[in-house]
């Protein structure tokens, strides 16, 4: 049978994502409302972490569910239907992102970035010595996403799939759009720099 | 197992710290040990940017508000370009048909020499320009037939000796030989 005949005899809330998909391609609109609510929430999240503005994560979220929508024919089954997704969602922050990069408009966050270089430690102070020594974890959260914001594009990528999205190397690589042995290796590089960029803080 | 592993197969994930070997390195190096704390605090700071805010309600309405107004197109587009490309395929073939057709006329029109007027009516007399010897049975000695053509685009052909004066209302036009009637 092919996917395209699979019929939705179980609660759509239960239902794969490729056989809502392969029910949509069948005329079933249904459906494709189903995928949108599974993974809005999720993407605009994934999205506001990146590019830090909540109104154009929105818009972006909304620009990669019409962009699958419109190119469902094109999904490969073989893989998940979320990597697909992230993929089409990245590409469109990385877009996002040069964009503003080439306007000037970086984030504040990256403004040591930008003025010297993707190499540049992120400056935190060292609290090892504080007498607030702990902070809460709504700074330290704070702390970890300026640290996240200041690292090269493609280990925040690498790290924001892996780590905050939770998926694996396999799929973060299908993401990304690299071998398995490079998102290890980037994985790496941004726990690393992350470790000495957020010293006293861990 | 040396540090370089350790923090290979840490950093790859945290959870390769219950290994035995793992531990049992990290129990007699605090470099690592350390790693494997910080790391874990990262770990878990990390949940917290899996927090998820929700989406405005109307979120999937929105995309679909964005799909309606073109999405019919959005689903024919392939068959209708295909359509359109077929189309402005076939009306580049003609045109360039048409336009191949009217470059050999012209070809042909400038290959073909023209013929050259054999008389002109100037103020009312037709002067011959040149004449051929030839046999009639109603002229004698050398004549010429000559192509009159009126205004009305009506043509009037006159056998004539090949040297006369004739006089005419149809003034300014020329006139050629009808090969023919040679």
């Amino acid at each position: 049978m092919k996917m395209s005949e699979i019929a939705l005899s179980e609660p759509i809330s239960s239902v794969a994502d490729n056989t809502l998909i392969s029910a949509y391609l069948t005329g079933n609109e249904y459906a494709f409302e189903v995928l949108v609510s599974r993974y809005q929430d999720r993407l605009v999240n994934y999205l506001n972490r990146l590019i830090h503005d909540y109104e154009m994560s929105v818009d972006l979220s909304q620009e990669a569910f019409i962009r699958v929508y419109r190119n469902a024919n094109r999904y490969q089954g073989q893989y998940k239907f979320s990597t697909w997704l992230y993929r089409i969602a990245t590409n469109l922050a990385i877009d996002e992102m040069r964009r503003r990069e080439r306007k000037g408009r970086v984030f504040f966050h990256n403004v040591m970035n930008w003025i010297q270089g993707d190499d540049v430690t992120y400056v935190l102070p060292d609290l090892r010595h504080s007498p607030e020594k702990t902070l809460d974890q709504t700074e330290k959260l704070a702390r970890l996403q300026g640290a996240i914001d200041s690292l090269p594009e493609k280990y925040r990528l690498a790290f924001m799939l892996k780590e905050a999205q939770e998926f694996s190397y396999e799929e973060t690589g299908r993401i990304l759009e690299v071998s398995l042995g490079t998102v290890k290796s980037r994985v790496h590089r941004a726990k690393m720099l992350l470790r000495e960029k957020l010293t006293g803080v861990l | 197992m040396n540090c370089k592993e350790v923090e290979r197969l840490l950093t790859e994930d945290i959870s390769q710290g219950n290994d035995s070997r793992v531990q049992d390195h990290i129990d007699c190096c605090s470099l690592c040990r350390r790693l494997h704390r910080e790391l874990t605090s990262m770990s878990e700071l990390g949940r917290l940017l899996r927090t998820i805010d929700q989406v405005p309600a109307d979120f999937s309405s929105r995309v679909f508000q964005k799909l309606a107004p073109s999405s019919l197109w959005q689903l024919q587009w392939k068959p209708v370009l295909t359509l359109g490309l077929v189309m402005l395929g076939l009306v580049s073939f003609l045109w360039i048909q048409e336009t191949q057709s009217a470059r050999e006329a012209m070809l042909v029109a400038e290959e073909t020499p023209r013929e050259e007027p054999f008389a002109r009516v100037q103020d009312g007399d037709l002067e011959l320009i040149e004449g051929e010897q030839a046999e009639s049975d109603r002229v004698e000695g050398p004549y010429v037939d000559v192509i009159l053509k009126s205004p009305s685009e009506s043509e009037y052909i006159l056998r004539l000796p090949s040297r006369i004066k004739v006089r005419t209302s149809d003034l300014n036009h020329d006139i050629y030989l009808n090969n023919a009637s040679y």
